[in-house]
């Protein structure tokens, strides 16, 4: 156990509602870590358990070694930014930002200096003497920061801290986190449901279903290589495509038959069973020609987004998306013939489990 | 035609506002004036010959004085910082704690006090207070009265309490206040607001109670303002209009200048406006 920090089968029960179930997890000293999940897959339950503001029903947590499941969240020396920022109304930006200083009775002269050392890091110094309710959503989440930041904490939680800023603040914000993060280099816990946020700022990333770790990986891998048709689903914009078919044995291996199509897969042997096939919207081409293993289609929304253009096709009884350069784009058609590229193409069991195709 | 029905309503309608007005205003306008009339009647008028000889006259009868500026103020001060303080508690506890039913406990509270109140709990408080031993003492009309208004103040502050995120609570945690610190730096402030809505409201309750202070108080040294004002009645029942009027002004006063004070030190503002999405 060298992780800094640690959660050993830790459940979570409300009432017969089971929010996390079973969650191990080792996250290393500085390592910008991210729980990644559809909303209430038990993300934010897991990290109000490392913060001590919820009980796990079993199983033990350690921060640095030293086990915390007991203790009260302040003995546990960390720092949480909150989804809606929880700045104390009646208190200036500098009182916020003070406050963790103040409970531990640190010198006026020192809690000034250090304030100001934050806010400036932070570019809130000017906006210190000013309520919460005066200054605009984004300073409030700089505000959030410096107040966790303040007094140098072992971990640092963010509860979805980027959901109520617009679009664009929300993209600089992410730079602006991740930079930051390396900077102080401080173990950093961050709960998110939107996958390009942990993919853009996390080591590794831990991606949740029903209260369940189902996997972790850096973000790349997880993309890659993803163990779950759900993993493989979350991840990605827009999401990786997944047809249902059956694998069936063939000459060589087995063929994958799907509505309308049959791809084979030589050199695999899986029995016989329902299967997902998945592929990537960057790994897949259209073509106006039929061509071998090519899947039918039909045209079903083009959505031209500048550098790169989205054609969702109608294959079957499903919609895939294709993600192409706006110069391959054929004319006017409407019969289409989709190409897979057969190196980066996903199989999916029966159960959902990724099956390893031969490389 | 239609033009001329328009401005028909719109003046039936002005009228029909004036005289709303008046007939609230006009009292309140008797109340400034006659009490500088030596000749004042139940009519409104400029005060033919102003004086302020009923106020001396006010201030020569010490019943009537101790009355106002030592029992009500301690009935109603001590009634306003019990009711302040208890509701702010409970309501406390109530909006966070997750008890079965507290919903309807907290809806049961409301209705049982409105039921069983004032005349209908007359005997039953009385005896009570007797044997307390609480008759003709402040404290037993102060828990009277406390007991009356807690649970509607109560219900107006769970509403409040609830309307504060918990994340307030959670981030002071987190950042290593102990709970006690919790509460003094975070809880407190931020509910401020709303138990100085629930202080002034209380203590305007108690200030203009009559009943309660009838049935427990038997000392005429002890009753408050709205009970000795029957001593400007003559032998006879009619009230001395010049004394009755000078007297509800100077009872009037008290009141006014709490909810200024209140007004000017906090404000009956609510700290809102900090955006943030639900979970």
């Amino acid at each position: 156990m060298t992780d800094y920090l640690y959660l050993e089968d830790v459940t979570k029960a409300f009432g017969k509602v089971v929010a996390v179930d079973g969650v191990t997890l080792g996250i290393g000293k500085t390592e910008f870590f991210a729980l990644l999940g559809p909303s209430g897959c038990g993300k934010t339950t897991t990290l109000r358990l490392i913060a001590g503001l919820e009980q796990p029903t079993a199983g033990r947590i350690y921060i640095d070694g030293r086990e915390v499941t007991n203790l009260p969240p302040q003995e546990r020396d960390i720092a949480m930014v909150f989804q809606d920022y929880a700045l104390y109304p009646h208190m200036t930006l500098f009182e916020n930002v003070a406050y963790p200083l103040k409970v531990r009775k640190v010198p006026k002269k020192q809690i000034t200096e250090k304030v100001h050392e934050v806010a400036e890091h932070l570019m809130i110094t000017e906006l210190l003497d000013r309520l919460p309710s005066q200054v605009s959503g984004g300073q409030q989440q700089r505000a959030a920061v410096a107040r966790a930041l303040v007094h140098a904490p072992k971990v640092f939680l963010f509860d979805e801290p980027l959901s109520n800023l617009d679009a664009k603040l929300r993209i600089e914000a992410r730079a602006f986190l991740k930079h930051l993060q390396k900077e102080i280099n401080v173990t950093t816990v961050y709960v998110t449901h939107d996958q390009a946020e942990a993919m853009a700022m996390a080591d590794r990333i831990g991606v949740m279903f029903a209260g369940k770790v189902v996997q972790v990986g850096a973000p790349l891998d997880l993309y890659r290589f993803p163990q779950t048709k759900e993993v493989a689903a979350f991840l990605g914009n827009p999401p990786m495509n997944i047809l249902s078919g059956r694998v069936q044995p063939s000459a060589d291996g087995i063929q994958f038959v799907g509505e309308g199509f049959v791809l084979p897969l030589p050199g695999l042997h899986i029995p016989p069973q329902e299967a997902y096939l998945g592929f990537r919207p960057e790994h897949a081409r259209i073509d106006i020609e039929p061509r071998d293993c090519a899947i039918r289609g039909r045209i079903y929304a083009v959505q031209p987004l500048g550098s790169e253009i989205w054609v969702t096709l109608q294959v079957g009884s499903t919609t895939v998306t294709v993600k192409m350069f706006a110069e391959e784009m054929p004319e006017a058609v409407e019969e289409v013939w989709l190409v897979l590229n057969p190196q980066k193409i996903h199989l999916f069991d029966s159960a959902g489990r990724r099956v390893p195709l031969a490389s | 035609m239609r033009g001329l029905r328009k401005y028909a309503f719109k003046f039936f309608w002005g009228v029909f506002v004036l005289f709303i007005m008046g007939f609230f205003l006009l009292p309140l306008l008797w109340l400034v004036t006659a009490p500088f009339d030596a000749k004042a009647t139940l009519r409104v008028a400029i005060p033919s010959k102003f004086t302020f000889a009923n106020f001396r006259a006010i201030f020569r009868n010490t019943f009537a004085v101790r009355a106002l500026f030592l029992n009500s103020i301690v009935i109603a001060g001590g009634t306003m910082l019990g009711v302040t303080l208890f509701a702010t508690l409970a309501a406390y506890a109530l909006a966070r704690l997750n008890i079965r039913g507290r919903d309807i406990l907290a809806y049961l509270l409301v209705l049982f006090s409105s039921v069983v109140q004032g005349t209908a709990a007359m005997v039953p408080i009385f005896l009570l207070l007797f044997h307390l031993k609480l008759i003709d003492t402040y404290p037993g009309v102060i828990f009277v009265l406390i007991g009356g208004l807690l649970p509607t103040g109560i219900f107006l502050m769970r509403d409040f309490v609830a309307g504060i995120p918990k994340s307030y609570e959670e981030s002071a945690l987190v950042s290593g206040a102990r709970p006690w610190q919790v509460l003094r730096d975070v809880v407190l402030p931020v509910l401020r607001p709303g138990m100085m809505v629930l202080a002034v409201w209380s203590f305007v309750q108690a200030w203009g109670d009559f009943l309660i202070s009838l049935i427990v108080m038997r000392s005429p040294a002890k009753m408050p303002a709205p009970i000795a004002i029957y001593s400007f009645y003559t032998e006879g029942g009619t009230p001395v209009l010049t004394l009755v009027s000078a007297y509800s002004l100077i009872y009037a006063l008290p009141v006014v200048f709490l909810y200024l004070f209140v007004n000017w030190r906090y404000g009956f503002r609510f700290f809102g406006g900090i955006k943030g999405g639900g979970r």
